[in-house]
Parts: structure tokens; sequence; C-alpha cells
């Protein structure tokens, strides 16, 4: 579905990624692990069209996406939910969740997708009318994947959804990807630190070592191989 | 009591124009995070328009101004889609520095083109209604009634806009979050220029309705923007509301203070209470807590 070609991105004249090649499947997870500052919040707003790529190519259903406007990212139906949430602090959840379907214009779908996305995440529906801002962390992680939903995405892309929440919370967050994933096809790429919880969910995982693809595999065989276990999992 | 009322009157009128001009300063502060200090200049120069087409080509009143609002608006959009948003990925300095240079330029040229004389401007509309209260007499001229209901009218249609329009909501989420927008698919560019149009119209707006009393000149809204940005600091600056409640403030605390104390204190005065407003209340009337963009 999407094929990353050679990518490489320079912020100024720091290199940050030298040359990756990435893939995700249809009806996928594919993790994208690696420790801080490797690249991985790069790749995903490069493809996201935030960040403009010097050399390389991004394919999303055989179409070059390249350096495209992040408007047009979108509208083909790649939606990120960023590192940190950023959330609009002064909108209501509603109103968050609105900003998400931006590109649509079918208002009774919005709507109804604004109910769906509410019995997604039961919490949110009981705060529907507060600021975003006021959310607690765990409701607010909840808030940024309900908005990017809103965008009704076929690949889903997030990054690090477990940062800075309880093990709890960032389980019921993982089960909920894993829901969307099984039960509508959803395809996630995920962005993660907690290389443990992201590769027992994900079907494919690529490891990130300073802008290069140092492992790649199954998630599962990669939970299993002894330099993982030692370089991430902490083992 | 009439003499009380009259300057209430009169206090609310300045008030609704100074709060015009905070409301234009603010929106676009809101939104690209630049003060626009070429802000005043820039509605100056669109009444001119407005004043040959109403002159030199002898065009209705009523079409002349509507010319000076569409041309302020292209002014506004162009100049951010043209030389802002050319600098924006340097720092909202440079902005800064850039709107600076914006105001001489329009300074220079209305200088050249139409030299530094006044020249009189008509009232939308004419007349003086004189209402007798008891012994008193009130004095109150169409335009003023008229002023105050051209700013009412533009300040709920501004906050239906916000509060009810999807473009209206992509313009708040804009302002929030720049990056979270863009990746919501909002166009950010077309926000820009369209706040900056938006913006530059409602300094249009208040040249067009102050020029019968303050004449045009070069020089015309160098007033009326200092009160707008005083009245948006005192309303916290980053707040719509705020810079309209902040701008009808001073506009009426300088009218009391000119009537009851001094006419040629009137303006440091209602400056002295602002001062103490901000050291008792660092983040405006009505400003949020930490005003980041700067």
């Amino acid at each position: 579905m999407l094929k990353i070609e050679e990518l490489e991105v320079y912020y100024g004249y720091v290199i940050a990624l030298k040359g990756i090649n990435l893939q995700v499947k249809e009806k996928t997870i594919t993790a994208l692990l690696g420790a801080n500052g490797a690249g991985k919040s790069t790749t995903l707003n490069t493809i996201s069209g935030l960040i403009r790529a010097k050399k390389g190519r991004i394919n999303y259903k055989e179409k070059d996406i390249t350096n495209e406007d992040s408007s047009k990212i979108v509208k083909a139906g790649i939606i990120q939910c960023p590192e940190g949430r950023m959330l609009f602090p002064s909108l209501t959840v509603k109103e968050n969740l609105l900003v998400g379907a931006y590109n649509r214009n079918n208002r009774t779908e919005i709507l109804q997708d604004i109910e769906d996305v509410l019995t997604l995440f039961p919490i949110l529906s009981e705060r529907k009318k507060q600021m975003a801002g006021t959310l607690s962390g765990g409701e607010q992680q909840m808030l940024a994947i309900a908005r990017a939903l809103m965008a009704a995405p076929q690949l889903l892309m997030l990054d690090e959804p477990s940062l800075g929440l309880a093990p709890k919370i960032a389980e019921q967050i993982f089960d909920r990807l894993i829901m969307l994933n099984k039960e509508r096809n959803l395809t996630i790429l995920l962005v993660e630190q907690n290389a443990n919880a992201a590769l027992a969910i994900s079907d494919y995982a690529y490891i990130l070592e300073t802008g290069k693809i140092g492992l790649t595999g199954k998630g599962k065989e990669l939970l299993q191989n002894p330099l993982v276990r030692q370089k991430y999992l902490g083992t | 009591m009439t003499t009380f009322l009259q300057q209430l009157i009169l206090g609310l009128r300045e008030g609704s124009l100074i709060a015009l001009v905070a409301l234009g300063i603010v929106m676009i502060f809101k939104t690209t995070g630049v003060v626009n200090f070429a802000y005043g200049y820039m509605g100056m120069f669109s009444i001119y328009i407005a004043y040959t087409f109403l002159n030199t080509v002898g065009a209705p009143l009523w079409l002349s101004v509507t010319i000076c609002i569409i041309f302020a608006f292209t002014l506004g959009a162009s100049a951010e889609r043209g030389l802002l948003r050319q600098v924006r990925h340097l720092s909202k300095g440079a902005m800064l520095i850039l709107t600076l240079g914006m105001l001489m330029i329009f300074e220079g040229l209305a200088l050249q083109i139409w030299k530094q004389d006044y020249r009189s401007f008509p009232n939308l509309v004419s007349g003086v209604r004189i209402i007798t209260i008891g012994t008193g007499r009130l004095v109150i001229r169409n335009q003023d009634i008229l002023i105050l209901i051209v700013a009412a009218a533009i300040m709920a249609g501004l906050f239906i806009y916000f509060r009810y329009t999807k473009t209206g909501l992509a313009i708040r989420a804009t302002a929030q979050n720049e990056d979270a927008a863009k990746l919501m698919g909002i166009k950010v560019g077309v926000i820009f220029a369209l706040s900056w149009g938006v913006g530059v119209s409602l300094g249009a707006i208040s040249a067009v309705l102050a020029a019968p009393r303050t004449f045009i000149h070069p020089y015309m809204m160098l007033p009326l923007q200092i009160r707008g940005l005083t009245g948006a600091v005192l309303g916290g600056f980053d707040s719509l509301p705020g810079a309209v409640v902040g701008g009808i403030l001073l506009g009426v605390i300088e009218q009391f203070m000119g009537a009851y104390i001094s006419e040629e204190l009137k303006m440091a005065l209602s400056l002295l209470i602002i001062l103490v407003v901000l050291l008792v209340k660092p983040s405006g009337l009505m400003g949020s807590k930490a005003i980041e963009r700067v």
C-alpha cells in the first residue's frame, strides 16, 4: 500500500534519513522502532508532507506522493496522529473531531462517524463539550486517535501513542488499535519506543538506527531475536 | 446627567472604532503569530482608494466604500501571500520587521501620490438627533449611531463565523496548532491569507467610519492604531472578545478623562489606568495565561 524507496531527508545540512526503504502492506500493522533521534518522526512527517524529502520516492497505492502538499496526503487517505498528541487545546472535544473531518463534506456521515468514534472511546462522549486541554493524558491520546479516525483514513500513522501514559492506559490504546486493524481492516503504521508492546501487536517491523533501517522482519520473530532483545528490550 | 450620557455615547463611538482596529490586529496576530505594524497604514491606503473613486472617478459613495473594502482584503491577503509567507520559515521577528517595512512603504506611497493635504470624506449617513431629557439635551449624530451598529454587526458576524462555520473552525484550529492543522488537511496558507484579508478589511472599515472627523491624510490612522494596540493589550492580545472589550473600555475611559479631568492628559491618564490593570493582571482582561507567539 505504502512503499518508501531510498528516502533521504535533511534538516539544513544535517542528514536525518540516509536512504531508507520501507513497505506497509494493506491491512497490516507495521511497526517502526528505534531510539530517540533515529528518524522515526521524521519518516512520518515526510510522508505527511510536513518535511520535504531531498531524494527518494514515497509511493502510495502506486502513485507518487513524494513532497505533496499535506492536505493532498490527507485527501489520499493517509492521516497522522502526531507525537505529543498536538490537540487543539481550546477547542472542545467535539470541535477537535470536526477538524479531523475537515476534508470531508457529507455532514450526516461526519456526525455518524462522531457517534462511532465516541462508542470506540466511551470516555470521550462524557467529555464532548469540554476543552481538549482539560483532558487527562490518556483521554487526550484517545482524542488524538479519534480525531485522526475522523478523516476516514485508509492508512493510520501513529507517532508514539503510548508516550507518557500509565501502562494500563497504554494497553487499552493498543487493544483499540488491534481492534481497528482486525475488525475494520485499517492499515496501521506504528512508531514506538515501547518496542515490547509494539512488536507484540505488529505483523512487520522495521528498526531504525540513526537514519538507516537496521533490522527488519515479522514482529514476533524480532521479539525473539537476541540482538533486538539486548538492544531494545533490555533483556 | 446629560453630560454623562453624552460623554458615554461619544466614548462608545470612539471605543467601537478602537475595538474594530484591535479586532483586526488580534485576528492577524492569533492566526499568523505576527503583530502587523503596517495595519493602520494599510487601512489609510485603502481609504485613499475610496477617496479617488469618489472624487476623481465620480463613483457613488456606497460603491467607492465597497471597492475600498475589497481592495483592503486583496491588499492584506496578497501582503501575506507575497511577502510574509516568504520569510515565515525564518522567524516571527523577520515577519515583524517586514510589517514595519510595509508601514514605511505605504506611508511613502501615500505621501507621493496624494501629498500631505487633509482631504474630506463624507459621513455615510448625515443628520443629527437631539433628545431632550429634562432640562438637558443630548446631541447624537447619525454617523455615530451607524458606527455603533456597524461595529456591533461585525463583532456578531465574526463571532458566528468563528463558532459555527467550517472555515471559522479551521482558523481557530490553525491559530492553536499550525502543524496539527496541516496534519488534519487544512491548507494553512489559505487560512493565513484569509485572516490577513479580513483583518486589513476591518482596518479599512474603521478608516471609512473615522475619516469624516479625522480627515484623510497619510497619518490619519496613527492614533487609532496606537489605541487599537493598547486596547488589544488591555484585553489580553490573544482573545477576540478581549480586543472588543479592551477597545470599547479604552474609548470610554479616554472620553471621561477628557471630559471630567483634562483633555490634554486624557491619553496619558488612560494609559496609566491600563498600566495599573496590567500590573494587577498581566495577561490582560481576557487573555490566556501564557502567550507563546511573539
